[in-house]
């Protein structure tokens, strides 16, 4: 065990040591924070874009704005249909409603536009509208037509609360989990396959593999890279919370306040990515040492990217059917267990069994992982230059080249 | 020019049979395309079902209940059919009443409903992708019962009889609201990123390879490092217009073939010229990126060395896909205008602007203009670097060695 531990404790001080490692390991969350934030400037500069005009021949329009501090679209009159034609052709206005003249009858209008205006434009102005026709009734009723209901969904067979109109951030919390483990998964498995491309490129594997077995070298160059994870762990879910923190308090994002996740689905995507990470760690293993350049492995990781999200692509009737045959069944895959089950937990409760299930056959393949990562070392250790088959990690004959 | 030849010849042989970049190059697009195009099919079906269940539910308008702590909804409007929407004096009854089927929902209107809005919707189960939450019937109730007037609420209800007029040519009419319209700045970006960055990396570790295995010592005594640095820039070169020409022809493929499943708009088209300049400007970056990563691999002895240095290369193009978003929303203002003119930008900016509005074609041109010469000028740059002392030297890499070796000042 001492041996194991050795070989972790050099994989895990290799690989943190170096500077590409932590610059990767605090930019990737510096960038994503910089790109909420791009996005959140972008967002309150967009805000203040839409001149909408208006032709009201009744006079219905008395009041213009929501309120005093409203600015998100400004309401233009415009005494005729031509003058506001006229402003439109000029790029003046975004678009303009024709009430009609007999509107207190009718009911009537027209929308007049080059590109379809946002669907908060259009409603604005009939929230204005709506606010001129209520303008005998009392402050408070006025105010609660205009913004409506705010609808919750308690849902009794999964005990949680679904806000109705857009989601909330702690339903995504399980799904970030996950994706984070694949991001973690793929980038220390990636280590560990270039690793052992490295050394079997320069032949200090000839020299480790005197002193210990090939499996107790795979098995400390994984926990070396669950060490590493755990410190990617550490460092982003620290930016993460501080993103957060300045989200909600800072600049009150009203969705990032108020987060209480459901520590049970968070709790079930841990379990399982766990044992994935083991088995996802020791495949890479095992493919590295198949190949016989660093810039292989390099390309490798691409695919097992495109496998481990997967149920990405097929969110669709996973969301529709949590419980179908196609559900249940990429929830059992190791491959693909994770990021379904963080897809499934959006909106429903994954049952107790599934989750257990899903991490015994996960750590099932994992111990076979690294029975055959250390096989393909083994067997690979002197076949410099030649790739090596996954047939001959079975084939019993014995090679009598040196 | 003979031994140029020779080595792009070499290059584009040696890189085609490397099955790793035939797989990223080649099998990816075509793999994400067909993918696309399943999934399309496969969310055809599962549209139709969930409209079905949707149109199920609404059309039979399934009963409801309330429970209404307050007392705000004294009388139902006139216009709710009986025994659609039934009131439960509390929640214990509804709670009995919904698990025994006899409602599908029941809505819980609390007293404080006027200064807070909140209304809690109770259900078995539900699932928003196939689930509507119809409470239509409550909500007009409320109205109704809160502004004591029923013409009025039926006025507020639906204020406006909205006739849209468009005054845009129906060909040239797209939801600007519709995925492939909205993220198409986003995917031409994706593409133009791939087709530079991965040649450039495979043009860094041919480099670092060939000084690794020591190759580069029996080339440089047949030919000067001019020479296999443009042998090798035109075979990466020519492989990533291939796949320019793949990556596109996938996403035409997708956009053509997709249709109503994946909800593309009829008559909805890649645009010629935008897929004209993607090549273009394909080319343009990777001269001027490759080149540059090139310059990384001759001085590096490994590529493990360069990996966080290249991140550092690749600013300009980080900083711009950052941008996208700003850019296509305003592809007219000084920001979208900067990042497209400026070269090290500007073959992601000019896409993300082309890919929303229509670029004056001077502009398009200057960009290539100024493109094109930085990319001559990087390259005679790096070319200096491309000497023996550096090829054969095994130092470690560092990145102020390589701006120093860039501006000749070693």
């Amino acid at each position: 065990m001492s041996k194991v531990w050795l070989v972790a404790q050099y994989h895990f001080k290799q690989e943190t040591g170096k500077r590409s490692f932590l610059f990767l390991l605090f930019m990737l969350p510096l960038m994503l924070m910089l790109s909420l934030g791009v996005g959140y400037i972008n967002s309150h500069a967009q805000r203040t874009s839409a001149m909408l005009g208006y032709v009201d021949p009744d006079g219905l329009l008395v009041r213009t704005a929501l309120s005093p501090n409203d600015h998100d679209v400004q309401l233009v009159e415009f005494p005729t249909r031509s003058s506001a034609q006229t402003a439109l052709e000029a790029g003046k206005i975004s678009a303009y409603f024709l009430l009609a003249e007999n509107y207190a009858k009718t009911h009537h209008g027209e929308l007049v536009y080059f590109e379809t205006p946002a669907y908060s434009v259009t409603s604005y102005f009939l929230d204005v509208i709506r606010l001129n026709l209520m303008s005998s009734q009392p402050p408070a009723i006025v105010e609660r037509v205009l913004a409506g209901p705010d609808v919750t969904v308690r849902v009794t067979s999964a005990g949680r609360e679904i806000p109705a109109d857009e989601p909330n951030a702690e339903m995504f919390v399980p799904l970030i989990v996950a994706l984070m483990v694949i991001f973690l998964t793929l980038t220390t498995s990636g280590y560990m396959m270039e690793a052992l491309v490295t050394e079997k490129e320069n032949r200090i594997i000839e020299v480790i593999i005197c002193s210990i077995s090939p499996a107790q070298m795979m098995i400390g160059k994984i926990i070396g890279a669950l060490g590493i994870a755990l410190m990617q762990i550490v460092v982003w879910v620290t930016f993460l919370i501080s993103a957060i923190w300045i989200g909600g308090s800072l600049l009150e994002i009203t969705w990032l306040q108020d987060i209480h996740p459901y520590w049970r689905d968070v709790l079930a995507i841990v379990v399982v990515a766990l044992p994935v990470y083991i088995f996802m760690s020791a495949l890479l293993t095992a493919v590295g040492a198949t190949l016989v350049e660093v810039q292989e492995s390099d390309q490798a990781g691409p695919f097992f990217f495109i496998l481990m999200f997967l149920p990405v692509y097929l969110a669709l009737p996973i969301l529709q059917h949590p419980d179908s045959l196609l559900s249940v069944g990429l929830s059992l895959l190791p491959v693909t267990s994770v990021v379904t089950i963080a897809i499934r937990s959006l909106f429903s409760q994954v049952p107790t069994w599934q989750i257990v299930a899903s991490a015994v056959i996960a750590s099932a393949f994992g111990v076979l992982a690294v029975w055959l990562a250390s096989k393909a070392l083994r067997v690979s250790l002197l076949r410099y230059g030649q790739r090596l088959k996954w047939g001959d990690l079975f084939s019993h004959r014995r090679s009598a080249t040196v | 020019m003979k031994k140029t030849m020779l080595v792009m010849q070499y290059e584009i042989q040696t890189t085609l049979r490397r099955i790793p970049f035939m797989l990223v190059a080649v099998g990816l697009p075509l793999v994400l395309g067909v993918v696309a195009l399943i999934m399309g099919s496969m969310n055809r079906e599962s549209a139709e079902n969930l409209s079905q269940t949707a149109a199920a539910e609404t059309s039979q308008r399934a009963p409801q209940g309330y429970v209404d702590i307050g007392g705000l909804i004294k009388t139902l409007p006139p216009d709710i059919p009986h025994g659609w929407l039934t009131e439960y004096q509390d929640e214990e009854s509804a709670q009995a009443a919904l698990e025994s089927g006899g409602i599908i929902a029941y809505t819980i209107i609390p007293a404080d409903y006027v200064e807070t809005g909140s209304l809690t919707v109770v259900r078995l189960e539900y699932n928003p992708i196939s689930n509507e939450v119809d409470i239509g019937g409550v909500t007009w109730s409320l109205l109704y019962n809160l502004l004591g007037d029923g013409e009025l609420a039926a006025d507020v209800w639906n204020p406006l009889d909205v006739e849209w007029i468009s005054l845009t040519p129906i060909e040239t009419q797209f939801d600007n609201d519709n995925w492939i319209v909205e993220l198409l700045p986003s995917l031409m970006v994706l593409i133009l990123y791939a087709v530079i960055l991965l040649p450039a990396g495979i043009l860094m570790s041919a480099v670092t390879d060939e000084k690794k295995n020591r190759v580069m010592e029996v080339l440089m005594s047949s030919i000067s490092s001019q020479q296999v640095l443009t042998g090798k820039i035109l075979a990466l070169g020519l492989l990533g217009l291939l796949q320019t020409a793949l990556w596109v022809g996938v996403l035409w493929a997708v956009v053509s073939l997709g249709g109503q499943p994946l909800n593309i708009p009829p008559g909805f088209t890649l645009p010629r010229g935008l897929v004209v300049w993607v090549f273009v400007y394909g080319l343009l970056g990777f001269c001027m990126y490759g080149a540059q990563m090139a310059g990384m691999g001759a001085l590096a002895p490994d590529i493990k060395d360069v990996r966080g240095a290249s991140f550092i290369v690749m600013t300009p193009l980080v900083i711009v896909y950052l941008l996208v978003f700003p850019i296509s929303r305003a592809p007219n203002g000084m920001l979208a205008l900067v990042m497209s003119l400026f070269p090290l930008t500007s073959p992601i900016g000019m896409i993300a602007r082309m890919a929303t509005t229509e670029v004056p074609l001077w502009q398009a041109v200057l960009a290539a203009v100024l493109q094109m010469f930085t990319a001559v000028l990087i390259v005679g740059m790096v070319a200096r670097m491309f000497r023996a002392q550096h090829l054969l030297s095994g130092q470690t890499f560092s990145l102020g060695r390589y701006y120093r070796a860039l501006l000749a000042r070693m």
